[in-house]
C-alpha cells in the first residue's frame, strides 16, 4: 500500500490579486473548486481518502460559495499509480484555464499555458510506513510546496478574470450559486444588521442608512476579518487511536461553522481543515464579532471532544474604504504572528485571539488576549453591559487613566481601590457611573496593573469605544 | 586597467523604494478605481532606479546636466547650439545612452563597466541577504514527485516548520544579523491633491518607509576605467520620495565576487545557487532547477514610444523575478550557470548569485 499527495498554490500570492470581497472569495474558491473536482474523480477509482474527509453530498447539488476543499490530500492506494493522478489533475487544470479565458475572451492555448506554469500542483509518491500519516506527509508536503514556479507571459490571465464583474458572470460563479451569482460588498457586510438596501455604491448606501438617525452605529461601517486555526491539532492527531477520525471531526466542525458564521450576518470565504476565512459586521443588532468567535470556540471544542486543541483567532478591524487585501493581511498576520505566538513565542500557550483595529481617523490599536485568562471573560461582560446600556462609562475614562498611569503603577495593588474612588470622586462619578467604573477597576486588576497590563486595557476600551460606535 | 570602486550611499532621510505598485493607478483595475491608498517600501532600490542615479551623479558632477525648472537635460547636439556639442557627446561617452530594458542590453558609456546588486554595509562589514534555506538541513527522498510532468525525487527540509515563519536576516562573511536589527519602518499618513491645491476623494494614503537604525549604508561595487573618485561626497537622490543620499566612493576594493565568496556555507550533497540580486529565470533555465525555495515579486519597466510626440510613456510586460536570498537546488549546475548568466542583466546588478557547492562536489 502507498501513499499519495497534492498540494496546490499559490493561495495567498493569487489572493493578493483580489481588491473586493468577491475577487478575494474567487481566488480562495478557485482552489478549493479545483481540488473538490480532482477528488470527485479520484474517488471513483481504488483509492481511501485520509484527507480529506470525503461524503458524497458535498459532490451533489450547488455549494454556494463555500470553499470547504482544502489545498490538499492524502490517500492510500495499492492500484492508482502517480502518472494516473497527474493526468487528472492535468485535465481539470486544463478545464480550470479553459474556464478564464471563455470569461475573459482570451486565447485558450495562451491561457492554459499561462494557467500550467502558475498554477503549482505538486504530487508525492510514499511507498513508507507512516506511524501517523497526516502528520507525517504533512511535514513533506510542507517542504514541497516551497517550491516556486516559474512564470513567463505577455499578460496576467488570472488577474484579468480575477475582476468582480468577471467573477460573477463566470462559469465558476454560475456553477455554485444557487441563485443569480452576487457578493456582498464590505458595506453591504458591514451594516448587515440595518438590511440590505440596493443602491449604486458604498457612499450611497452609508447615505441613505445613516438617514435612520435611530438606529444607525458607526460601527456598520467597519468589516472584521477573521482567519482562524486550530492549536496543537498535530499533539491532538498523535494522541488518536484513528487518525482519519480526525477529519471527520474537522468537516464536521467546518459545516457547522459555516452556518454560524451566515446566522451571524458574515461571509466565509473559506472553511476547511481547522482553517476559517470570513468577513464579518463587528456590530449586528444585537451581538458583536466576539459572540460569533465565542460561539465558534464552544464548536470546536465540542467537535473535537477534547481541550488539548483550542481555536486561535486574528481579527482585523478596518473602515470599509481601507484596501481589503492590506486588511487580510493584517488579520492573517495577527493570527500566526501574534495569537498563535501568546504569550511568548518561545512557549507558546495559544488559545487567543488578536485583534487588529485601524479606526477611519488613522488611529490603530492592538491587542491579544487569552480566552482562558480572566480578563477576557471580564471584558466580555464590560463589552455586553456598554452595550444593552447596563452601565455607563465616562467618554474621557481613557485619557483619565492614561494620565494616572504613572500613579497607579507606583502603588501597591491594595491601595487601588482606594485611588480609583479618590480619583473619580465627582457626584456623576458615584450616581451615573458607579457601576461603569467599578467594571472598569476590575478590569484593570485583570489585565495587570504594569506596562503589558495598561496597554492591554486601553486597546481592550478603544474596543469598546469602537463597537459603541463613539466619534 | 580596470579597478574596483566601492560606493556607499548613506541615507540623509527615511527612503521609500517603490515595487510595481506604489501610488499611481493600477492599470489590472476596473477604470474608475482610483490608486492604492497603502504602500511599503521595498528593502532596495531597483538595480535600473541605481544606475538612473549613478549615471545623474557622474553627469551633475561633471557639469554637464542642464538644471532648469522645466527639468533637467543634457543638451543635445543640435546645429544651432554648436557650441555645446562637445557637452553632449561627453555625455555618451561618460554614461552611453540608451534606457533598462529585460529584454536587450544598451550602452552604459565608457566608464561604467559594471555595477554589482546593492547591499548594506555595516561597521565595515558587507551584508547579503541571507540563504531562505539557511535554517533547514535539505533532504532528498527514494520517493518521487510530479513536478510539471516530470518526475523526481522529492527534496524536503528537516527543521522546517510551515506555522513558523522566519525570520528575515543578513549575512556577511562573520555573522549573522535581523533584519529588525538594520531596518526601522515609518508610517506616514499623506493626503493627495491636484495641482491647483484641491483634495479629491480617496486622497488619503499611508505609506511605510524605512531608515536604519544605526550606521548602516547601501553598498555597491562599480567596475571602471576611469578615476571614480570625483564622485565621492555627492548630494544624490533615489526612491520614490527622492530621499538624500550621501553618496561616498573609496578605491582599490575587492570585486563583487570576491566579497560574496564562500560567504554561504555548503550543505552536504547538494550543489545550490543562491541569489544576490532579482534575478530573472528564462524557461530553460527553470527546467534545470530541481527545487526552488524563494520568493517572487512582479516588476514591469517604462518603454520609450515610438512616437516620440507622445509624452506618456508606457509599461512593459510583467517580469516575474526572484528576489535575493533564493535557493536553487540543480544537479545540472554548469548548465544553470551558462543559462543565468545573461550578460547585459549581469552588467547592471541584476541575475547575480554564489555558488555554494555540496561537500562531495566542493
Amino acid at each position: 500500500m502507498k501513499h499519495i499527495a497534492l498540494t496546490i498554490g499559490p493561495i495567498i500570492e493569487t489572493l493578493s490579486l483580489g481588491r473586493k470581497t468577491a475577487e478575494i472569495w474567487a481566488a480562495s474558491y478557485l482552489f478549493s473548486s479545483f481540488m473538490k473536482d480532482i477528488i470527485d474523480e479520484l474517488r471513483e477509482l481504488e483509492v481511501k481518502f485520509i484527507i480529506p474527509h470525503i461524503e458524497d453530498n458535498l459532490f451533489c447539488g450547488k455549494d454556494n460559495g463555500i470553499g470547504l476543499f482544502h489545498d490538499r490530500f492524502i490517500f492510500t492506494t495499492d492500484e492508482v499509480s502517480l502518472q494516473n493522478v497527474d493526468k487528472i489533475v492535468q485535465t481539470h487544470k486544463d478545464n480550470l484555464a479553459l474556464m478564464v479565458a471563455k470569461s475573459i475572451k482570451e486565447d485558450e492555448q495562451k491561457v492554459k499555458a499561462y494557467i500550467d506554469q502558475y498554477l503549482q500542483t505538486y504530487l508525492v509518491e510514499l511507498d513508507d510506513d507512516f506511524k501517523n500519516p497526516i502528520l507525517d506527509i504533512s511535514d513533506i508536503l510542507d517542504s514541497v510546496e516551497l517550491h516556486s514556479s516559474h512564470v513567463e507571459t505577455d499578460k496576467d490571465y488570472l488577474r484579468l478574470f480575477l475582476n468582480r464583474n468577471t467573477i460573477l458572470n463566470s462559469d465558476l460563479a454560475k456553477n455554485t450559486f444557487e441563485n443569480k451569482p452576487s457578493f456582498a460588498s464590505i458595506s453591504e457586510i458591514a451594516s448587515c444588521a440595518l438590511g440590505k438596501i440596493n443602491t449604486k455604491n458604498d457612499d450611497d448606501l452609508y447615505k441613505e442608512l445613516e438617514q435612520d438617525k435611530k438606529n444607525f452605529k458607526q460601527a456598520y461601517k467597519y468589516i472584521a476579518i477573521v482567519h482562524a486555526d486550530g492549536d496543537n491539532l498535530g499533539l491532538y492527531i498523535k494522541e488518536q487511536d484513528d487518525p482519519s477520525v480526525v477529519s471527520k471531526r474537522l468537516f464536521e466542525f467546518d459545516r457547522k461553522a459555516v452556518e454560524e458564521i451566515k446566522n451571524f450576518g458574515a461571509v466565509a470565504i473559506f472553511a476547511g481543515g481547522d482553517d476559517l476565512l470570513f468577513f464579518a459586521p463587528v456590530l449586528t443588532k444585537e451581538e458583536t464579532i466576539f459572540d460569533l468567535l465565542d460561539r465558534l470556540n464552544t464548536l470546536f471544542s465540542d467537535e473535537m471532544k477534547s481541550d488539548k486543541t483550542t481555536l486561535s483567532f486574528g481579527v482585523s478591524i478596518t473602515y470599509y474604504k481601507y484596501p481589503l487585501y492590506e486588511a487580510l493581511e493584517n488579520s492573517r498576520d495577527a493570527l500566526f504572528e501574534k495569537a498563535k505566538k501568546y504569550p511568548d513565542a518561545k512557549n507558546p500557550i495559544k488559545n487567543a485571539i488578536h485583534i487588529n483595529a485601524r479606526k477611519h481617523s488613522g488611529q490603530s490599536f492592538e491587542v491579544t488576549i487569552s480566552k482562558a485568562e480572566k480578563n477576557y471573560e471580564t471584558f466580555r461582560k464590560l463589552l455586553k453591559d456598554v452595550l444593552v446600556k447596563n452601565l455607563e462609562l465616562p467618554h474621557s475614562i481613557h485619557h483619565k487613566l492614561e494620565d494616572y498611569k504613572p500613579l497607579f503603577l507606583k502603588i501597591p495593588p491594595e491601595r487601588i481601590k482606594a485611588t480609583f474612588d479618590n480619583l473619580f470622586n465627582e457626584e456623576i462619578h458615584q450616581d451615573k457611573f458607579k457601576k461603569g467604573l467599578e467594571e472598569i477597576q476590575k478590569l484593570m486588576i485583570d489585565t495587570g496593573v504594569d506596562e503589558q497590563g495598561f496597554e492591554r486595557l486601553f486597546a481592550l476600551l478603544s474596543i469598546i469605544k469602537l463597537l459603541r460606535s463613539d466619534r | 586597467m580596470s579597478e574596483n570602486y566601492l560606493i556607499k550611499l548613506r541615507p540623509l532621510e527615511p527612503f521609500f523604494f517603490g515595487g510595481e505598485y506604489t501610488f499611481g493607478k493600477d492599470d489590472s483595475r476596473n477604470k474608475e478605481e482610483g490608486s492604492r491608498y497603502f504602500a511599503k517600501s521595498e528593502l532596495f532600490p531597483q538595480q535600473s532606479a541605481l544606475l538612473g542615479m549613478f549615471r545623474k551623479a557622474i553627469l551633475n558632477k561633471k557639469n554637464i546636466l542642464t538644471l532648469h525648472k522645466k527639468g533637467e537635460w543634457v543638451d543635445s547636439g543640435k546645429k544651432e547650439f554648436e557650441s555645446k556639442n562637445e557637452n553632449y557627446k561627453e555625455a555618451i561617452r561618460l554614461i552611453g545612452k540608451g534606457r533598462f530594458s529585460y529584454e536587450s542590453g544598451f550602452d552604459l558609456g565608457d566608464i561604467i563597466e559594471d555595477i554589482s546588486p546593492i547591499f548594506i554595509s555595516k561597521d565595515d562589514k558587507n551584508y547579503f541577504v541571507e540563504a531562505k534555506d539557511s535554517s533547514f538541513i535539505p533532504r532528498q527522498s527514494q520517493n518521487k514527485m510530479i513536478v510539471k510532468a516530470k518526475e523526481q525525487n522529492i527534496i524536503y527540509f528537516d527543521g522546517y516548520d510551515a506555522k513558523k515563519s522566519p525570520t528575515p536576516k543578513f549575512r556577511s562573511k562573520t555573522d549573522i544579523i535581523k533584519l529588525g536589527d538594520i531596518y526601522k519602518s515609518i508610517q506616514t499618513v499623506g493626503i493627495k491633491k491636484t495641482q491647483k491645491g484641491k483634495t479629491e476623494d480617496d486622497s488619503l494614503f499611508l505609506k511605510e518607509s524605512y531608515y536604519f537604525r544605526n550606521k548602516e549604508t547601501f553598498a555597491f561595487v562599480v567596475e571602471s576605467s576611469e578615476d571614480m573618485l570625483f564622485l565621492d561626497k555627492t548630494l544624490v537622490a533615489l526612491g520614490s520620495d527622492q530621499s538624500s543620499f550621501m553618496l561616498e566612493v573609496t578605491d582599490k576594493n575587492d570585486s563583487f565576487e570576491e566579497l560574496t565568496k564562500d560567504i554561504f556555507p555548503s550543505k552536504k550533497e547538494f550543489d545550490r545557487v543562491v541569489l544576490l540580486s532579482e534575478t530573472l529565470l528564462t524557461q530553460e533555465a527553470y527546467e534545470l532547477c530541481e527545487f526552488i525555495m524563494g520568493e517572487r515579486k512582479t516588476m514591469r519597466h517604462l518603454i520609450r514610444n515610438s512616437n516620440k510626440r507622445e509624452r506618456k510613456r508606457h509599461k512593459s510586460k510583467r517580469y516575474y523575478l526572484f528576489q535575493r536570498g533564493t535557493v536553487i537546488y540543480t544537479d545540472n549546475l554548469d548548465k544553470l550557470q551558462k543559462k543565468l548568466d545573461i550578460t547585459h542583466l549581469q552588467k547592471i546588478g541584476i541575475n547575480k548569485y554564489t555558488i555554494a557547492k555540496g561537500e562531495v562536489h566542493a
